[in-house]
């Protein structure tokens, strides 16, 4: 034993060169961390299920349906910027949460897929509720600006060659559809234009068409059904004409 | 200052947290010498060994409202300590701790706790003597927490932040990388 030693220590001690941190210090310090963590995954929360909000309003929600040709168009077209963000947050929530013992004791796989499923889980309930579509709605009236570019630029993917819409007449060569900004559109049907079995193109049916615009046509490549709410901003008035020929 | 000598650790500490000094020095006897020697161990060659357990030691006391009596005392000692030598090897430079290790991610079915028996863990700390110095950190800190501070493998876990299962695949790569140096040494010097 080294008398020596603590004598020494002891001194130090109580010189009161060394100070104790209060209990305080150490329960503001545990309550920084819990805001960090909660502040972390409700930050990624809101983008995440803002992502799965935009894809669907975006239609890219429904592209598998249309094969790997809509599966390529759905990957080209992800809010990429959006989805490195969760990522990049998600990596930085783990990091905080493996300091606690229910996570570090178990290997990262477990805590991280737990992490994984129970954001993606919330962020699809928060995208079912209508909390993103509230907003939008609000941006699209001119209030909330600080919202817009989110809702409006940088977060809305804008997939080139896919076209919803509502058939309002059928011709021989296809159909004219109203699109969801309520510009007019012709659709030409081809014989390579892929339909799903034993469906037959009514009028007022919605639906999603892959095709190339040309000239102020779309030449259909695949059609198929759409859910309606993918059409909730459907104006019931065409916009002017110079809008929707810009569009063309 | 005699009657405080039987409390337990945990007792002790919370005398410390209530402002008492005296009694964390009886704390400092207990631990002194096995802080020392877990030092001496992980930070071979490090001259700065002594000085590392004092910061430890000092480091225990200020952060010391910190310590959750209904807990143990000495895995909550041995983390600080961990800390402390963590930071003394990155300063020194002198071997590379990596960022992140794969072991911690993906679990370890095989690797439950074993138990040797005294004689086997006896000729381990002969084996570990000779060759620990040559193995990388993160295999030989559990080893020395295993076999020379005799602490069990969840201690081990909660000390180093890492799971349980990992603890165990590491212990078991340890000691088969000292046998095989051992086996290399041997036949070298029958040659």
């Amino acid at each position: 034993m080294n008398d020596n030693f603590k004598e020494k220590f002891l001194e130090k001690l109580k010189s009161a060169k060394i100070k104790m941190h209060s209990r305080w210090y150490f329960i503001s310090k545990k309550l920084v961390l819990v805001i960090i963590i909660v502040a972390a995954a409700l930050v990624i929360l809101f983008i995440d299920s803002f992502i799965f909000f935009t894809m669907e309003k975006s239609a890219l929600w429904y592209l598998p349906g249309f094969g790997l040709t809509g599966l390529l168009i759905m990957f080209v077209n992800l809010p990429w910027l959006l989805i490195g963000i969760v990522v990049a947050l998600l990596i930085i929530l783990e990091y905080l949460i493996t300091r606690y013992a229910f996570a570090y004791r178990r290997p990262i796989l477990y805590s991280a897929l737990g992490l994984l499923i129970v954001i993606t889980a919330v962020s699809y309930a928060i995208k079912v509720s209508s909390f993103h579509e509230q907003i939008d709605n609000q941006v699209q009236a001119g209030k909330m600006p600080m919202a817009k570019p989110l809702y409006q630029k940088m977060g809305v993917p804008k997939p080139k060659d896919v076209n919803p819409g509502v058939i309002i007449n059928i011709d021989q060569d296809g159909f004219q559809i109203q699109r969801p900004d309520g510009c007019p559109f012709m659709v030409k049907m081809t014989e390579q234009t892929r339909l799903p079995r034993n469906y037959i193109i009514n009028d007022g049916d919605y639906v999603l068409i892959i095709g190339r615009t040309n000239d102020g046509f779309i030449t259909a490549e695949a059609i198929r059904r759409a859910p309606v709410r993918l059409f909730r901003q459907v104006i019931t008035m065409p916009p002017p004409v110079e809008y929707c020929n810009k569009m063309k | 200052m005699s009657q405080q000598v039987n409390l337990t650790d945990e007792e002790i500490a919370q005398l410390v947290q209530k402002g008492e000094v005296e009694p964390f020095g009886i704390l400092v006897e207990r631990y002194e010498a096995k802080i020392k020697r877990y030092a001496h161990k992980f930070l071979f060659n490090y001259d700065e060994a002594d000085d590392v357990v004092q910061e430890v030691l000092i480091k225990a006391y200020t952060n010391i409202q910190s310590f959750d009596p209904q807990k143990r005392f000495s895995p909550w000692l041995y983390r600080i300590a961990h800390n402390e030598f963590i930071n003394a090897i990155k300063k020194q430079g002198r071997e590379p701790l990596p960022f992140f290790d794969p072991d911690v991610l993906f679990p370890h079915p095989l690797a439950k706790q074993q138990t040797d028996d005294e004689t086997n863990a006896n000729d381990l700390r002969e084996m570990l003597d000779k060759c620990l110095n040559k193995l990388k950190s993160k295999y030989r800190e559990p080893l020395v927490l295993c076999y020379y501070e005799e602490l069990s493998y969840k201690e081990i876990a909660d000390i180093l932040h890492i799971p349980q299962s990992t603890v165990g695949i590491r212990l078991k790569r340890g000691k088969q990388m000292i046998k095989n140096m051992i086996t290399k040494l041997e036949s070298q010097y029958e040659r």
